[in-house]
């Protein structure tokens, strides 16, 4: 039988995955993906809590971030597309224009 | 009624945000009536809340960790005497500003931001919790922000703005600080409940002295109190009737109000008391000064609003509570006034620069005579509003010989500073073109009602002291020992002012050579007052000045430079990519955990 | 049920790890739709059906064919971890692994419940009445977000100066 540890120690693998993804990948899309797979570490550990404490919040929270992770993927393509049409690149060497 | 007096603001503020360009000159019209309609709302609110009594109203909306913050409203007649004249000058503004304004491309959004500014101001005026205080506090710096730099096309207005916000902001993150220091060691942010604290000493020490001036440092950048004062003179880059309403009469009268808000507190530690009477006499000492070297009408009234609002701070300071509020009280009508009269001067003579008017009580027969009562009001000659209010603070501070001798010394210059722009402005000849005249009736009503005002708003010390002081039942010092000091010293700045300014000769190139040398003559009499009396209270006031500009400007700009260069050494680290910072915080957030596992 | 986690287990950080070692982005979105998979199972496995389903329903179907799409719309190019600066591997990989190590030794100093209590017998209503009872606020702000997200997209997805 897992214990609810075991649901947190996946939940930290996937989340150090996705740290890792979104870190190093060269292209947008994929930097993205790891952000998405670091909400959804977050998210397997919301509704273990819930589960294991036999209270409901914990689900809804997690609904609220999916959502939210909903808004922020079509946002963050959006971004992307107009950027790569002003621009003709996603990877995110060449985007710096947060430099100083 | 409080809804009323609260609400009318913001749905004209709504109105004119949804519909204020199909409106048109009619916004402005809107706006003041809904306006105007908040007054017989706060007269029922009079009746309602009686000397001695608070009212409570408060819904929570926020609970952390079991404390609620609440919203609504603490009706007593502080808030009530406040909220009074904050829908007072603000109707009367709105009125004046129908005219001023006219013509002005964004009419309907100047109209849209006096209504959200009331609309704030009014909260503030009744928050009965720190936080809705600070909420509205800030919202009101918006709006200040947003009229002065109404001209934003002007880049003197966008810089003004910007810099009244900024150094604004440096006191309220002091206030932040006292309110997060008082939430730690009491757990309430609910005012009344913070205050019986206060009061049975259930709080002390540290906290108390400490909390105390950390929300007066919110007080001082509000009020334009030294050393946070540098805005206020810049800000009357924003239009007329903003500083009348904004830096004359209510916002900048915040910080008073928030300081008489939370007296208690202060009363309970003699350390901040003395910390807020020292900086008011200083204010209102400095100010007076650098007001007298001023050329620019507006900024000279903007001076002695820092000069009077040093005097209530001081009034509450030596615990002279009543005559620092009812300083408040008569200032807001008779420096809206003065404001409103430099508007219809500045309309009718087209410049701002005191040395190019001259002559101009023909012109305008009826600004002349208000302005005329303001500066009297001002000046402190009864029976005009300032002399009720002004003498019981300096006479309050006679046990204090430093105090005391700032105060009287203020006083002089008051007078001499603000009869001497009367002087320049209206008496004499004319030194320059002078194309206008009075304004339409709408400026007129206004500068009507606000001279009456400040002529008889000072009589009613009696029941506004039997309202509203902490020891009503004591005779309010109307006439003291020193009364008859004050006045003499009051009385000497004018006649200094008119012996130096009232018959200063027309600086034209050439002059016919008999005249020439009689006007000459004149000037050797100029001089002599210059070289015995003026000279002496001119070097002062440069020093002041100076100190003004060097020391503290300075301080300032250092800082500035500091952090611009450890900004210039940060921008080699700033390559630009996302992915790099995002880096540089994960390894932040692990060395953090790491740490936090050493400590424990 | 152990058995299950397992298999749940293998495919969520199988599909995490395909995600980053993939080279080419089309398989990353693959191995994305995997690992979201897996961790629907894991909220069923938890007795959470309705999460679950929302997971397949917005991340396996919408969020994935959102990927793919963003993939097709821009250029596709091979994009390996392999050839990334030393500096690089070691800053992020110092980062993971010293995250990981931390918070790996953290879950194993603790004693966690093993028990699982029994599933409510109607979760989706009870996940209903919450909604709209005390998280009502918070609910409809949220919808307000996603309407400000989908215009936002368009304003930002429309060519630049194009008709309206």
């Amino acid at each position: 039988m897992p214990s609810l540890g075991d649901f947190l120690a996946v939940g930290a693998g996937l989340f150090v995955l996705g740290l890792f993804g979104a870190l190093m990948k060269r292209t947008a899309v994929a930097v993205l993906m790891g952000i998405e797979l670091m909400l959804n570490a977050a998210n397997l550990n919301l509704v273990a809590f819930a589960a294991f404490s036999g209270r409901i919040s914990g689900q809804i929270f997690a609904l609220f971030v999916i959502a939210l992770a909903a808004a922020e993927v079509a946002v963050g393509l959006a971004i992307l597309l107009s950027l790569f049409r002003s621009r003709a690149t996603v990877r995110m060497d060449d985007i710096d224009l947060l430099k100083g | 009624m409080v809804l009323a007096v609260w609400l009318l603001p913001l749905a004209s503020f709504l109105i004119l945000l949804a519909a204020g360009r199909r409106l048109g000159h009619r916004s402005g019209v809107v706006s003041s009536v809904l306006t105007g309609l908040t007054l017989p709302g706060v007269v029922a609110l009079l009746a309602a809340a009686p000397a001695g009594t608070t009212r409570l109203a408060a819904w929570p909306w926020l609970g952390i960790l079991g404390h609620g913050l609440s919203l609504g409203w603490l009706v007593d007649p502080l808030s009530v005497m406040m909220a009074g004249v904050v829908a007072l000058v603000s109707t009367l503004v709105q009125v004046y500003s129908l005219a001023y304004m006219k013509g002005d491309r964004d009419f309907p959004v100047f109209f849209a931001e006096i209504s959200l500014f009331t609309f704030a101001m009014q909260g503030l005026v009744f928050a009965p919790d720190l936080l809705q205080l600070f909420i509205f506090w800030e919202l009101v710096g918006l709006c200040s922000y947003l009229l002065i730099g109404f001209w934003h096309t002007r880049p003197a207005a966008a810089r003004a703005a910007t810099k009244a916000f900024v150094v604004t902001r440096t006191g309220d993150l002091g206030l932040l600080a006292g309110i997060l220091l008082l939430w730690s060691a009491t757990g309430t942010l609910n005012i009344p409940r913070l205050l019986a604290l206060a009061g049975s000493g259930a709080l002390g020490g540290w906290v108390l002295t400490g909390s105390a001036l950390l929300v007066f440092a919110g007080a001082v950048g509000k009020s334009a109190q030294f050393p946070l004062h540098t805005w206020l003179p810049d800000a009357m880059e924003g239009p007329t009737p903003i500083s009348a309403l904004i830096h004359a009469a209510t916002m900048v009268a915040a910080g008073v109000y928030l300081v008489a808000r939370m007296y208690p507190l202060f009363a309970a530690s003699p350390t901040a008391l003395e910390v807020v009477a020292s900086i008011g006499a200083l204010t209102a000492l400095l100010a007076a000064g650098m007001g007298l070297v001023e050329n620019e009408l507006k900024r000279v009234v903007a001076y002695s609003t820092m000069s009077q609002l040093g005097y209530m701070m001081l009034g509450l300071g030596t615990g002279a509570y009543t005559a620092g509020l009812f300083q408040l009280f008569n200032h807001a009508f008779f420096k809206s006034l003065l404001f409103l009269a430099a508007g219809s001067v500045i309309h009718a003579a087209d410049t701002h620069d005191l040395r190019r008017m001259g002559g101009l009580a023909r012109r305008l027969p009826l600004s002349a005579p208000a302005f005329l009562a303001g500066a009297l009001a001002l000046g402190g000659i009864p029976p005009f509003s300032g002399f009720f209010s002004k003498d019981p603070i300096i006479a309050a501070t006679a046990h204090q010989p430093a105090l005391y001798a700032a105060a009287l010394a203020g006083a002089l210059l008051t007078s001499l500073y603000i009869f001497r722009a009367y002087f320049l402005v209206f008496a004499g000849t004319p030194r320059g073109e002078h194309p206008g005249g009075e304004g339409s009736s709408a400026m007129r009503g206004p500068l009507w009602i606000l001279t009456v005002l400040s002529l008889g708003s000072g009589l009613a010390y009696h029941f506004f002291h039997r309202y509203l002081g902490r020891h009503p039942a004591a005779p309010y010092p109307v006439w003291s020992g020193s009364t008859w000091i004050t006045l003499a010293v009051s009385g000497t700045g004018i006649l200094l002012a008119w012996l130096l300014f009232a018959n200063r000769p027309v600086e034209r190139p050439r002059l016919a050579a008999p005249a020439h040398r009689l006007l000459a003559e004149r000037f050797y009499l100029d001089q002599l007052y210059a070289g015995t009396i003026v000279r002496p209270i001119l070097a002062l006031s440069r020093a002041a000045s100076w100190l003004d500009r060097r020391a503290v400007d300075g301080l300032v700009n250092g800082l500035a430079r500091m952090v611009m260069s450890f900004g210039r050494g940060l921008r080699r680290v700033e390559v630009g990519r996302a992915q790099s910072y995002a880096l540089a915080a994960f390894w932040g957030l692990a060395l953090f955990i790491l740490l936090l596992e050493g400590v424990r | 049920m152990p058995e299950a986690f397992g298999i749940l287990t293998l495919a969520t950080l199988g599909g995490a790890l395909g995600v980053v070692l993939a080279t080419d982005v089309v398989h990353s979105a693959y191995f994305l739709v995997l690992a979201f998979l897996g961790v629907a199972g894991y909220y069923f496995l938890l007795g959470g059906e309705f999460v679950g389903a929302v997971q397949i329903l917005i991340y396996a179907g919408a969020v994935a064919v959102l990927f793919l799409f963003a993939v097709m719309l821009t250029r596709r190019r091979a994009d390996p971890v392999w050839g990334r600066s030393p500096a690089r591997w070691l800053g992020v990989g110092g980062a993971a692994a010293l995250l990981a190590w931390l918070l790996l030794t953290h879950l194993e100093r603790h004693p966690w419940p093993t028990k699982l209590p029994p599933p409510a017998p109607h979760n989706t209503a009870l996940i209903g009445k919450a909604l709209f009872r005390p998280f009502v606020v918070p609910f409809e702000v949220v919808s307000v977000l996603l309407l400000a997200a989908l215009v936002g997209a368009l304003l930002l997805a429309r060519k630049e100066g194009g008709a309206s």
